[in-house]
């Protein structure tokens, strides 16, 4: 955790007990922290109750991100800044590799923590995960149990196969490819 | 809390928000499907977040029995329907609509066109469940003036209300619908012979949108629609004539001051006293179409090039009596006139008269056949004639340039010089949309290519439909529309 003597340090605990040191402006990227800090709690170690350290280095990793952004953004020719396409291109990074759990586990922490930018990067992996994929498969992916029985699964089915929707937004099916 | 190493958190651990967020992103049906299929958690988010349902059976009477059984459960289990299609279901009986008594009080729009097996008691049904409706279809539905009034009691939001072909509604369940529902928007009553217009006296000032294509409206009943004042569109196209002068006058009498859209396509017996007073009296004009109004003339033309400082677009399709003296005034007053419908104007338009630009337009056909067929076609090119009012269009500078080799550039990119900017311009070709019908702003831009990439048959110059014509010039576009025979020269 980066050391700083000048700037304010909060300290966050993870359900698994690790003890993480940040910046307070890194930490107030989260809105739920933010509130608390600002009821002044600045001492005390805030635990992060529903997330496992592994996780919480990764959302600390995006908070410093964002710091970094939106603080060199009001200079000019800032090096920092992005353009819509390189920060899509970030995100794509910053979600590679993460599986299935992991990628729950961080909706469920940006989710808590309330960082918007997170949480959406996590949905639109998680969307471009079912995109195209079959029920047992979306089931596989995210552990999901089947509690249908043969013949509810086998309702629903008629049931859509009758029942139209206007596609959502008006988009072609084929731009989501 | 969670035990470190292997992770335990599974989908079942996402709040339902997480899930609406992300079932909302996924676009395609099938895949909405396949979400809802994964487990019941999943199912409920789908369900509580499907707001339209449109029943698939469109227009297959044999399957009654299926959607009759498939109805109630698909609405058992979608709870937040805003908008509901039962369009097509030809044989649906009023019993099927019962659950709209209990469950449709957030209903909004309903859609029950051609729902034949329904009468006034479906609608009375309606009536009492679906107290938020604000838009209903009831296209060749037969239903009466008893449950027209039902609806209008009840449903007294109601802002958009399709009756066309509802052969059995007449004044006085127009009358029930303009008193009862105050915010009446919208309202379509084509093809219904019974009406005369009669009931919509003292309507709403809301009413800004009357379609009443092809009815038996008296002259009387043509006053009483425009009396709410509000108008702003208003197709009366194809009305039955009067005897004793035409009567449309009373359009221009001041009460459809606001009218942007006016429709009297096939009234051919408008003469030139009701053109001046509509002209005199509705000055808002954006759009007109006078299509076979033969009795058209001179004083008529003038009256419009004098009045109409707002008209865009104007359809004189088939005008026996539009002359030059005519368009010529047109030309003069209507400065902001971009769109002339002049397909099958017999008299008027020869090139060297008011024409401002003349094109000359190959037939892509040249593109796909051999050198001495292209040849052919080239002696015998398609000529369509653009006539320009307002802007500067003048000659055409490219008329056969590269026509050799460049075979359906030719047709596409033909190349234009402007009169006061030396811009090129690029020259798109579209098949016809027919006579009677607005442009809406969904039309494809650029329908030619499409046309040509959709259809790998020869192109046919259309004989009947008119040819539209735009013209490019950067962010700017005019559309044209001229009236062409094949091989015949204007």
């Amino acid at each position: 955790m980066s050391e700083s003597t000048e700037k304010k340090m909060v300290r966050l605990r993870s359900s698994d007990g690790e003890v993480f040191e940040v910046e307070e402006s890194v930490a107030k990227v989260a809105k739920t922290l933010q509130d608390m800090l600002e009821e002044d709690c600045a001492d005390a170690v805030i635990p992060i109750t529903c997330v496992r350290a592994p996780i919480l280095t990764k959302v600390i990793d995006y908070c410093k991100d964002q710091v970094m952004i939106s603080s060199s953004s009001s200079t000019t020719n800032n090096p920092n800044e992005r353009t819509e396409q390189e920060r899509k291109a970030w995100g794509q990074k910053f979600m590679e590799g993460v599986d299935s759990s992991t990628l729950c586990e961080l909706l469920v922490a940006s989710n808590f923590l309330n960082i918007e930018g997170l949480l959406n990067l996590g949905v639109d992996k998680m969307v471009s995960m079912i995109q195209g994929k079959y029920p047992q498969e979306i089931r596989d992916m995210f552990n999901v149990v089947n509690d249908f029985t043969p013949e509810e699964e086998e309702e629903i089915r008629n049931q859509n196969a009758w029942a139209f929707e206007r596609d959502p937004y008006y988009k072609k099916r084929s731009s989501s490819k | 809390m969670f035990s470190s190493g292997e992770t335990s958190v599974t989908a079942n651990n996402l709040p339902d928000d997480c899930l609406l967020i992300v079932f909302r992103k996924l676009e395609s049906c099938s895949d909405r499907d396949a979400f809802g299929l994964t487990c019941r958690r999943w199912l409920h988010i789908q369900n509580s977040a499907r707001y339209s349902l449109q029943l698939g059976c469109l227009y297959r009477p044999n399957i009654t029995q299926e959607y009759v059984r498939y109805l109630p459960r698909l609405l058992m289990r979608f709870q937040q329907l805003r908008s509901i299609s039962l369009a097509g279901c030809t044989e649906l009986p009023d019993s099927a609509l019962t659950w709209l008594q209990l469950s449709g009080s957030e209903l909004q729009s309903l859609s029950l066109d051609c729902c034949f097996g329904l009468t006034d008691h479906g609608l009375t049904l309606v009536s009492s469940g679906c107290l938020a409706l604000v838009s209903i279809s009831l296209y060749r539905c037969n239903i009466t003036d008893a449950g027209l009034a039902v609806l209008s009691k009840s449903c007294l939001g109601l802002e958009y209300v399709n009756l066309s072909y509802c052969a059995f509604v007449s004044d006085h369940g127009v009358r029930a619908l303009s008193m009862g529902c105050r915010k009446l928007h919208v309202l379509i009553i084509s093809y219904c012979k019974s009406i005369e217009g009669t009931g919509l006296r003292g309507c709403s000032r809301t009413l800004t949108y009357l379609e009443a294509d092809s009815c038996l409206l008296t002259r009387e009943g043509l006053l009483a629609a425009v009396s709410g004042g509000g108008l702003e569109y208003l197709n009366v196209s194809s009305l039955r004539c009067w005897s004793g002068g035409d009567g449309l006058d009373g359009i221009g009498s001041g009460l459809a001051s606001r009218l942007r859209f006016l429709n009297l396509r096939l009234c051919r017996f408008v003469g030139d006293e009701s053109v001046e007073a509509i002209a005199k009296g509705c000055p808002l004009l954006e759009e007109w179409n006078l299509a076979v109004c033969h009795e058209v003339r001179i004083r008529g033309w003038q009256a419009i090039g004098s009045n109409c400082k707002n008209l865009q677009m104007l359809h004189v399709n088939r005008c026996r009596n539009l002359c030059d003296a005519g368009l010529q005034a047109l030309q003069i007053g209507c400065q902001k006139l971009m769109v002339l419908y002049l397909h099958g104007c017999r008299q008027s338009v020869g090139p060297q008269r008011v024409t401002l630009a003349t094109a000359t337009i190959m037939d892509p056909n040249s593109r796909r056949d051999s050198s001495v067929e292209r040849t052919q076609l080239l002696m015998q090119p398609v000529r369509v004639q653009i006539v320009l009012f307002g802007d500067s269009v003048c000659s055409c500078i490219g008329e056969r340039g590269g026509e050799s080799e460049r075979g359906v550039m030719l047709f596409d990119n033909l190349t234009y010089k402007s009169r006061s900017r030396n811009a090129a311009i690029n020259v798109r070709v579209t098949q016809g949309l027919g006579n009677n019908r607005r442009l809406s702003p969904n039309e494809p831009r650029d329908a030619h290519s499409s046309l040509l990439q959709r259809d790998s048959r020869p192109w046919e110059p259309p004989t009947q439909a008119p040819l539209t014509v735009s013209l490019h010039f950067g962010a700017e576009k005019f559309r044209f529309v001229a009236g062409f025979r094949r091989h015949r020269h204007f």
